[in-house]
C-alpha cells in the first residue's frame, strides 16, 4: 500500500509538472465546449440563397421581395441563372430560386402548375433539405397571404413536442457528447501515452524489476488519471451549467456516478492500447483511430445509432463513450432513469473488463 | 546540400517502412476507418422505433396508423394505452417518439374539421426527432390532399419544383465520405509530423542532428517530405476508397485535385511541425497535436457547415486548412470545380504553409543559439 501510494504520488508530481497534460486536461474541455455550443450547429440561418427574376410583372417582383425579407435567407438577385449557376459550383450560394417569364401566366391559370423552381447545391444533403424547405416555406405563405393557397379541406395538423429539450437547442444534446470526448482523451489517450512511454524508454523493465508488482504500477499509474478525469468532468459540468444554461435534470451524484464508471473502461482501453503498441507513436495512432474518433462518431451524439447499418452498430456496442453519451444526455435533460443508467453502467464496466481481460494477457505472454 | 538532404529524406523513410505495425497503422487504419465512419455517418434516419397512443375508435386513425407503420423509415410500432406507459419507454429511449390520436380525430376529420396529431419526440435525440417529424409531416399532409381533393371546391394550389443539384438524391454518404477521406489524411500527417522532431528531442538525437552539417532547413525538410509522401498516400487512398468503395461519383479533375493535395498536406505539416518544433517530449507534441486537431476539425465544415457559425469563427476558420481543402474535395467530387475555383482555395493553403514551416524553422533555430 506504502509502495503504491509513493508511486502514485510521484506520477502526480509528474502531471502537475507537465505544461500538455494541464493544457489537455483544463484548457481543452472549455475550448471544446464552447465550440459545440456556439460553433457546431446543424440550425441552419442566413442560408445565401440567389433569385433569379426573370419576369417584370408585379406579382414576380412581390415573391422576390417576400424572398428577400425573409428573416432566415440572404438574398443575391440576380436577372438571369447563368449569373448565379457558378456560385453554386463555387459554393458562394447554396440555392436558387428562378421566378420565370411566365411566371404571371401560370399563376392566373390555377390548376395547380409548376410556377417557379428551386435549385440546391445538394453537395451538402443536409443544408440543401433545410434550404428547399425554408424557400418553399416562403412561397407558400407568399400565396397564401394572396389567397391562392390550397382551399378545401383543412386537413391534418401536426403538433409536436419535444421532451426533455423543449426549444430544441442542439447545443443541450451536444454538451454531453463534448464531455464524453474530454473524458476519452483524459482516459485513453493520457494513459495510451503515459504507458507506451515506459515500455518506449526501456524503464517499464526496471519497473518490474523492482518489488512493486504489475498491479501496483499499473494502479499507481491509473490513479492519478483517474483523479484527474474526475476533475475535469466536475469542471466541465460546472461550466455546461452556469456558463452554457444547460439545464441539470438529474442528480449531480448520478452524475459523478456515471462519470467514474466511465473512466473504467476509458482507461482500460488505454491501458490496452500502450500494452499492444509499446511506442508512442502507435499508441497515440491507435488512441485516434479507436478513442477519439469513435467517441466523436459512433457514440449516438451526432449520428443516431439506430439509423446505422447493421455491422456498424454491432461495433458501437464496443464504443464505451456510446453508454457515457446516452447515460449523460439522460442526466442532464431527462432526469435520474436509474433502470436506464444501471443498464448502461453494466455495459460499462463489462467493455472495461473486457479490455482489462485482454491486457493482463498480453502482459503476462510480454513478459516471458 | 541535395545530396545530404535524400539521405536524411531516405534515412526516414526506412526506419519508419521497417516497423510492420507502424506501415499497418498508417495505411490499413484509414481505409478501414473511412468504410466504418462513412456508413457510420449519416443524418438520414431510418430502423425508427414509435409509440402509437390512439384514443380514437375511428377509421382515419386506423388508415393513418397503417400509413406510418409501413413507411420504410420505421422498424418496430408499438401501441401503448396510457400516457404512463409511454412516458417509461420514451425514458428508457426504447422509442423515439410517439404518435397519439385524440378521441375526436376521426370525427374531426369527416366533419371537415383541421385534426389534430400529437408527436411527442425524445429531446435527447433532436436531429433524429427532427427529421423523423419531417417524414410524419409529409405522410400526413398526402392524408390531408387526399382528403381535400374529395371536395369538389378544391383547387390545385400552385407549386415549387425543387432541384437537387449534384447530389440529386440526398444521399449523405457523397457529403461525408469524401470528408473522411481528407480529414483522415490530415490526421496522419499531423502525426507523423508532430513526433519527428518531438522524438528526436526525446532520445536525446536531436542535438546530434543541430550539431552535425545539417542546416536548420535541411532538418525541416528532412522531416517534411517523408510526411509530406504519408499524407499524399493515405489522401489517395481514401480518395480512392470514396470512388471504388463507395461508388460515389468523381466528376471533377484527378489532376486538379491530386495539384491541391500538395499545398493541403503541405500545409497541415507546417502546423505539425510548429508543435513538434515546441514540444519537448513526444507526449507534449501528441497532446499538441490533439489540442489543434480537435479544434480544426470542429471549425471546418467537417461534419456541420461553417456558415452556421458566428462570423467571428468563420474568420478564424480561414486559417484552417482543412476547410479550404474540404471545399476542394467535395467540388472535384461533386461538382466539377473548375480550375479557378479551386485555386481560390489553394492560395490560402500555401500562405498557411509559409506562414507555419516559417515558423517552424524560425523555433529550431532559435536552439541553435
Amino acid at each position: 500500500m506504502r509502495r503504491l501510494w509513493a508511486l502514485a504520488r510521484k506520477e502526480s508530481y509528474q502531471i502537475l509538472r507537465d505544461p500538455a497534460a494541464l493544457l489537455i486536461t483544463f484548457v481543452l474541455p472549455p475550448i471544446l465546449l464552447f465550440l459545440f455550443a456556439f460553433a457546431v450547429s446543424l440550425d441552419v440561418k442566413d442560408v445565401r440563397v440567389g433569385v433569379v427574376l426573370e419576369s417584370d410583372g408585379a406579382d414576380a417582383r412581390s415573391l422576390a421581395a417576400a424572398f428577400a425579407a425573409t428573416p432566415f435567407l440572404r438574398v443575391t438577385p440576380a436577372r438571369h441563372r447563368e449569373a448565379v449557376e457558378h456560385k453554386l459550383v463555387s459554393g458562394e450560394l447554396r440555392a436558387f430560386a428562378v421566378i420565370p417569364a411566365d411566371f404571371e401566366v401560370n399563376l392566373q391559370a390555377g390548376q395547380g402548375g409548376a410556377t417557379i423552381q428551386i435549385i440546391t447545391d445538394a453537395s451538402n444533403p443536409n443544408t440543401a433539405t433545410f434550404t428547399a424547405a425554408y424557400m418553399q416555406g416562403t412561397f407558400s405563405e407568399w400565396l397564401q397571404a394572396r389567397g391562392a393557397g390550397a382551399t378545401g379541406s383543412p386537413g391534418i395538423t401536426v403538433k409536436q413536442r419535444f421532451w426533455f429539450n423543449p426549444e430544441l437547442q442542439s447545443r443541450r444534446t451536444l454538451v454531453p457528447g463534448a464531455i464524453a470526448i474530454v473524458m476519452t482523451m483524459i482516459g485513453t489517450l493520457l494513459t495510451a501515452l503515459v504507458m507506451s512511454r515506459e515500455w518506449e524508454r526501456g524503464t517499464m523493465e526496471a519497473l518490474l524489476a523492482t518489488p512493486a508488482t504489475m498491479a501496483e504500477i499499473i494502479l499507481s499509474k491509473l490513479l492519478p488519471y483517474f483523479l484527474l478525469g474526475t476533475a475535469a468532468t466536475m469542471g466541465c459540468v460546472f461550466l455546461a451549467i452556469y456558463l452554457l444554461d444547460v439545464p441539470m435534470a438529474g442528480s449531480f451524484a448520478a452524475m459523478m456516478l456515471l462519470s467514474t464508471t466511465f473512466l473504467v473502461p476509458a482507461l482500460g482501453q488505454g491501458l490496452l492500447i500502450s500494452t499492444v503498441s509499446k511506442n508512442q507513436f502507435l499508441a497515440s495512432q491507435l488512441a485516434v483511430m479507436t478513442g477519439y474518433l469513435p467517441a466523436m462518431l459512433l457514440s449516438g451524439f451526432l449520428f443516431e445509432i439506430q439509423s446505422m447499418p447493421w455491422l456498424v452498430q454491432k461495433i458501437t456496442y464496443l464504443i464505451p463513450a456510446r453508454y457515457y453519451v446516452s447515460s449523460l444526455q439522460t442526466v442532464f435533460l431527462a432526469g435520474d432513469v436509474w433502470p436506464l443508467f444501471l443498464r448502461d453502467m453494466a455495459s460499462m464496466l463489462a467493455v472495461g473488463a473486457l479490455f482489462f481481460g485482454i491486457t493482463v494477457r498480453k502482459s503476462k505472454r510480454g513478459l516471458d | 546540400m541535395f545530396a545530404r538532404l535524400l539521405a536524411a529524406v531516405l534515412k526516414e523513410i526506412i526506419v519508419f517502412w521497417r516497423d510492420p505495425r507502424a506501415r499497418a497503422m498508417l495505411f490499413a487504419m484509414p481505409a478501414v476507418q473511412v468504410m466504418v465512419f462513412g456508413l457510420a455517418a449519416t443524418l438520414e434516419v431510418r430502423h425508427v422505433e414509435l409509440a402509437i397512443l390512439n384514443e380514437d375508435a375511428g377509421r382515419w386513425s386506423q388508415e393513418m396508423i397503417a400509413r406510418v407503420s409501413s413507411a420504410g423509415f420505421v422498424d418496430r410500432v408499438v401501441q401503448l394505452d396510457s400516457m404512463a406507459a409511454f412516458t417509461d419507454q420514451l425514458e428508457l429511449r426504447e422509442v423515439l417518439l410517439g404518435v397519439r390520436f385524440p378521441a375526436d380525430f376521426s370525427r374531426d376529420v369527416v366533419a371537415g374539421h383541421p385534426a389534430d396529431l400529437q408527436i411527442i419526440i425524445d429531446g435527447r435525440r433532436s436531429n433524429a426527432g427532427q427529421v423523423t417529424l419531417s417524414y410524419i409531416t409529409a405522410i400526413a399532409a398526402e392524408l390531408g390532399v387526399e382528403l381535400a381533393r374529395s371536395d369538389p371546391q378544391y383547387v390545385e394550389p400552385p407549386y415549387a419544383v425543387v432541384r437537387h443539384w449534384f447530389n440529386p438524391n440526398l444521399n449523405y454518404r457523397w457529403f461525408m465520405v469524401p470528408n473522411l477521406a481528407a480529414s483522415l489524411s490530415m490526421i496522419i500527417a499531423l502525426m507523423i509530423t508532430a513526433l519527428s522532431i518531438a522524438r528526436e528531442r526525446e532520445l536525446g538525437t536531436f542535438d546530434q542532428l543541430l550539431v552535425s552539417p545539417s542546416t536548420p532547413l535541411e532538418i525541416i525538410l528532412s522531416k517534411t517530405i517523408p510526411a509530406m509522401l504519408a499524407g499524399g498516400i493515405v489522401g489517395m487512398l481514401t480518395v480512392a476508397i470514396a470512388i471504388f468503395g463507395f461508388g460515389i461519383d468523381f466528376y471533377g479533375s484527378f489532376v486538379l485535385l491530386f495539384g491541391a493535395m500538395f499545398p493541403f498536406v503541405l500545409s497541415v505539416i507546417g502546423v505539425g511541425m510548429v508543435v513538434s518544433s515546441i514540444a519537448q517530449t513526444q507526449q507534449q507534441a501528441v497532446l499538441g497535436i490533439f489540442f489543434v486537431m480537435i479544434p480544426i476539425m470542429l471549425i471546418s465544415g467537417f461534419a456541420t457547415p461553417v456558415e452556421n457559425m458566428p462570423q467571428w469563427l468563420q474568420y478564424i476558420a480561414a486559417a484552417s486548412p482543412l476547410k479550404h481543402y474540404l471545399i476542394i474535395v467535395q467540388g472535384s467530387f461533386l461538382k466539377s470545380m473548375p480550375a479557378a475555383d479551386v485555386w481560390s482555395n489553394v492560395w490560402p493553403l500555401l500562405i498557411i504553409a509559409a506562414v507555419s514551416l516559417t515558423t517552424a524553422t524560425v523555433f529550431v533555430q532559435r536552439r541553435l543559439q
